[in-house]
């Protein structure tokens, strides 16, 4: 099965699992947030998000780890684990994106597979409500 | 094939909480369950799909459900649709 990470500044990883939650019901445990405080020193964040990224290897078949924005210390700690084919990574993280991902867990989808299905997902779950709203839009999804 | 045409009635619409009450139903099914509002058609099986619909309190929604277990597929939904989720209101 595939695990999930979801790597943040501040707590809005714990906040967006709880939220997914929330709306999906209960976790199974293999979705774990891990977020970095603004003043935790970057050796010791990196050490959190490691200890995580081991327990969820250890559990699981493939680990992806969703991060909120590229460029940012969240991502940049967690790229330095990057493991091709293992340990995948999406930056630019959203609500539906996770949906997708805990929905895509629960499915039993190979990691590469849920990289390309996710990245789609959360693009495309990105709306313009002027468009929606317009005559000409509204084309099924 | 068989469809139903139902409003939705609670004051928060399709939001998201509902549309995964609904899409877990829909996936105890076999048969192919879709929802039309007069924009758009989503499967109801999933649940980005379903929340696309954006459909508001007074949407009307066509349920269209096909396959072997479609008759109690259909009302289900249907039941949950018109007991507003649950929701009280």
């Amino acid at each position: 099965m595939l695990g999930i990470l979801v790597v943040s500044h501040g707590n809005l990883a714990q906040e967006f699992v709880d939220v997914a939650s929330r709306i999906l019901g209960e976790m199974d445990g293999g979705v774990s947030p891990v977020c970095i405080p603004w003043e935790l020193e970057s050796s010791a964040a990196k050490e959190k998000i490691r200890k995580t990224l081991k327990k969820a290897q250890e559990e699981n078949d493939g680990v992806l780890i969703l991060t909120d924005l590229f460029g940012g210390t969240p991502t940049n700690l967690a790229m330095t684990l990057y493991q091709p084919g293992k340990v995948e990574i999406l930056t630019g993280m959203n609500l539906p994106m996770l949906i997708k991902a805990i929905l895509t867990r629960k499915a039993g989808t190979p990691l590469a597979e849920a990289v390309a299905l996710l990245r789609e997902k959360g693009q495309s779950a990105i709306v313009s409500v002027s468009e929606v709203m317009s005559p000409e839009g509204g084309e099924e999804e | 094939m068989i469809r139903k045409e139902v409003t939705v009635c609670n004051r928060l619409g399709l939001h998201a909480r509902a549309a995964a009450k609904l899409v877990q139903i829909a996936n105890q099914f076999q048969a192919h369950v879709s929802l039309t509002t007069n924009q758009m058609c989503a499967d109801a099986k999933s649940i980005l799909g379903v929340l696309t619909l954006a459909a508001a309190k007074g949407t009307p929604l066509i349920i269209e459900v096909d396959g072997p277990d479609e008759a109690e597929a259909l009302s289900q939904i249907e039941h949950l649709i018109q007991n507003r989720f649950g929701e009280g209101e």
